[in-house]
């Protein structure tokens, strides 16, 4: 039975590191804010709840009542990052946007700006001008955002 | 400049890199902090003496009990050295438009923070609490509850928690912490012994001298975490409105 | 299972160094305030870690929990600084002359 629910636990804490691999990659070499936002957003979420599943599962593997207190307590950890993760994502996101941060669009080749990422402004063609006209937020926009919410 | 700054972190960070040198290696018996006989004392006899198993807070609240004392009146201070620099009188009476103030940071994150304020609130009263046996007391679970009040002004605004907790309800609060505290040791100077000395106090507590001191500990932690409680938020809506008590950050 | 639990701990740590950069070089301040918040939940993962470590869980994990609670306060605190207060961007002034 120990052995079971260790190696239960070596599972879920490493399938969680698996994915803040993801999430650690993605904010380095993701393009633009928003796309750095959606890495860090997921990706942290998800492996914060099966790294602390699995040390739950770890600490219940010799049982007694101690450690279902201590197993009770790593769950609420695990459903409060399960809660406030997502919500400070969205308020950060929604920040941004108010604030103006332009996406990295294949639009507008004049407009692109260098964020930081890998991004390579030659490697755009010239014909897709036509195809997506992306929707910049004005600053009139923005603001009339900002007082209804 | 920058770079004046930068060479300025560089050899502070040297010398006290090459400063750590000379401290006692890790878990060293013979080290000063370790060999004296106060601290034998405290780890020898903390448990017999007080039945607290957390040395941490037995030393801060009994052994040390005048320390802290005018450690929590250091916070009171600040507090009111705040309030006394930053807060501004003018037009805030006429000001404060309830309905047309700041209402939050969106459904959202309003939702998500009456889920976890009560989480939060009594993980906070846990800490207070349970601050003999892990890590924990007065000043810790005092700023998570004072957390928990900003967290509310962040989420729904400032002027609702101001009409949860009020200027005038935060100031009553810290006085009353203080309060607490002295007045713990008055009563036992009243019982016959000497000013925090909290053993005398089995007359009127259940339990013997012992257990005298380990609720005394609460007591006390009880009133500094009012006091920490209640400064952390004057602290909060001072700073982010300057002073104006209304449409915060 | 302590060998185990010890390179998950320093996978993590090692994981967080790409996040530290991406607080260094951020272009906006909103990028380094996620970062932050990501190094600041995983953080409470890896003090559950090394309780696990120290065989001593039952006192890391209060740590841990209030780390977590405090972490949203910062994030939902600078998001509202930059909603309302003043703009995260500095480049955005000259590209509102191209973009409108």
């Amino acid at each position: 039975m120990d052995e079971i629910l260790n190696g239960l636990s070596i599972i879920l804490i490493f399938s969680g590191l698996i994915f803040f691999m993801g999430a650690s990659v993605g904010l380095m070499r993701f393009p633009d804010f928003y796309t750095r936002m959606h890495a860090a957003g997921k990706g942290d979420t998800l492996s914060t709840i099966l790294i602390t599943a699995g040390m739950a599962v770890q600490v219940l593997s010799h049982f007694d009542v101690v450690s279902l207190f201590v197993a009770i307590k790593i769950i609420a950890i695990a459903v409060l990052i399960m809660l406030t993760s997502p919500t400070s994502t969205h308020l950060l996101m929604k920040a941004g946007y108010d604030d103006g941060i332009d996406p990295v669009t294949s639009s507008d080749k004049d407009g692109i700006i260098d964020l930081g990422g890998p991004f390579i402004k030659g490697s755009q063609s010239g014909d897709s001008e036509s195809k997506v006209k992306k929707k910049i937020p004005s600053k009139k926009k923005s603001a009339a955002r900002r007082n209804s919410v | 400049m920058k770079v004046f700054g930068l060479v300025a972190v560089f050899v502070v960070g040297l010398l006290l890199l090459s400063a750590t040198q000379d401290f006692p290696s890790w878990g060293n018996p013979r080290s000063a902090a370790s060999d004296g006989e106060v601290s034998s004392f405290y780890i020898e006899k903390t448990e017999a003496v007080t039945k607290v198993p957390n040395m941490v807070t037995a030393v801060l609240a009994d052994f040390r009990g005048y320390d802290t004392m005018f450690e929590t009146v250091v916070i009171f201070i600040a507090g009111i050295g705040i309030i006394a620099v930053l807060r501004n009188f003018e037009g805030s009476d006429s000001s404060i438009d309830y309905d047309n103030d700041d209402n939050g940071a969106g459904l959202l994150a309003r939702f998500t923070c009456s889920l976890i304020l009560p989480f939060i609130q009594i993980f906070a009263l846990y800490v207070v609490a349970h601050g003999h046996h892990s890590p924990g007391g007065g000043f810790q679970g005092g700023v998570m509850l004072g957390a928990s009040y900003i967290l509310l002004a962040l989420a729904f605004g400032l002027s609702k928690a101001k009409r949860i907790f009020s200027e005038r309800r935060t100031m009553i609060f810290a006085v009353v912490g203080i309060f607490i505290y002295v007045g713990w040791g008055v009563l036992c100077l009243l019982l016959g012994g000497e000013f925090l000395n909290y053993s005398v106090l089995d007359s009127i507590l259940p339990g013997d001298a012992m257990m005298a001191r380990s609720y005394s500990m609460l007591v006390v932690e009880i009133g500094v975490a009012f006091t920490v409680t209640a400064i952390m938020f004057s602290m909060y809506s001072n700073l982010s409105t300057r002073g104006r008590l209304s449409k915060g950050l | 299972m302590e060998i185990a639990l010890m390179v998950a701990g320093i996978c993590l740590f090692l994981m967080m160094i790409p996040i530290m950069c991406r607080i260094i070089i951020g272009p906006t301040a909103i990028d380094r305030i996620v970062a932050v918040n990501v190094i600041g939940t995983k953080t409470a993962v890896l003090l559950i870690i090394i309780g696990a470590l120290f065989d001593n869980v039952s006192m890391f994990v209060d740590f841990a929990i209030a780390y977590a609670a405090l972490n949203f306060l910062g994030s939902l605190a600078a998001s509202r600084y930059f909603n309302r207060t003043r703009p995260a961007y500095g480049k955005r002034s000259s590209m509102e002359v191209k973009g409108s």
